[in-house]
């Protein structure tokens, strides 16, 4: 069983790689924020008796679920605003509050200008690229590499077959290729 | 390692400088997160080992239940008047005396009450 500091120690290790997995599906800094507390406190609440070794693949596991769930909510929710929407004062549509702006800047997660003008250009291109490619695809690319879970446990994680996670490998070195080179970078 | 593998590696590595140069308030977000979720699992721990040590212990948790049922029976009958079936046959038969339906106490406290 892992104790409260392993669990500390391996959240603190995995929390900025997750954040950003999230991220690049989500697109929104505080959804992807949330995603990443719901997978913490999932696996401490599912599995905190499980020994620290196992902790690796189940979190991977919990993260992709919670971004798939993520999508599921968001989708039904846009089904019942789209379907009340025409029920709505229109005078209402074009009232925003201060309030509802400065929430929608800081959920857009617009860096500085200042921010913005020290990217690494490479960096943003990469990451709009890999934002691009297809979900399972992205998903088998990040576990295989940036988590280096081996093509079993990454199947696991992923809930397919150990040749789909190549297959979606291979697809997406390929589409990162080609974008990268599209928008001329060379690695 | 394969081509594909030292491409993808390469990728990760510009990733990887991405995660470190994170902004401050992000990862202060993600602390407290993380914080927030290893103290659940302190009130988690302390419920599930009770809950545990039931699910270990089936003979202990079926004889507590048992237990829990037999005195929860034995509190609700205790509570009861004490059946008497000679009782009942008296009244039925209206052998009892007629001081026996006479509430002497309360003609007592009546006559100490009353001004008269």
């Amino acid at each position: 069983m892992a104790s409260s500091q392993e669990i500390d120690a391996f959240l603190a290790g995995v929390e900025r790689r997750a954040f950003k997995q999230a991220l690049f599906t989500i697109r929104d800094h505080h959804s992807a924020l949330d995603v990443v507390q719901n997978a913490m406190l999932k696996l401490v609440e599912r599995y905190h008796d499980k020994p620290a070794e196992e902790l690796a693949p189940l979190f991977q596991r919990i993260l992709q679920n919670t971004i798939h769930d993520h999508f599921r909510r968001s989708k039904v929710r846009d089904f019942w605003v789209r379907l009340v929407s025409p029920l709505r004062d229109k005078d209402d549509e074009n009232t925003e509050t201060l309030e509802s702006l400065a929430a929608h800047a800081e959920s857009t997660h617009q860096p500085n200008p200042e921010k913005e003008a020290s990217a690494n250009q490479h960096l943003a291109a990469i990451e709009q690229a890999l934002a691009e490619l297809p979900q399972r695809q992205r998903e088998a690319f990040l576990l295989r590499y940036w988590e280096e879970l081996d093509v079993a446990e990454t199947a696991k994680a992923m809930g397919c077959s150990e040749g789909s996670v190549k297959t979606h490998c291979f697809r997406a070195n390929n589409a990162l290729a080609a974008k990268l080179k599209d928008r001329g970078i060379s690695l | 390692m394969t081509k594909e593998d030292e491409f993808a590696h390469r990728l990760i590595t510009a990733l990887d400088s991405s995660v470190r140069d994170m902004d401050a308030a992000t990862l202060q977000r993600l602390g407290a997160l993380r914080r927030q979720a290893v103290a659940s699992q302190h009130s988690l721990t302390h419920g599930h080992q009770i809950l545990s040590l039931l699910q270990r212990h089936s003979l202990v948790s079926v004889l507590l239940a048992l237990f829990i049922l037999i005195s929860g029976y034995w509190f609700v009958q205790s509570g009861q008047p004490a059946y008497s079936p000679e009782t009942d046959i008296l009244l039925l038969t209206g052998d009892l005396p007629p001081n026996a339906y006479a509430d002497k106490t309360f003609s007592k406290w009546l006559d100490a009450r009353s001004p008269f």
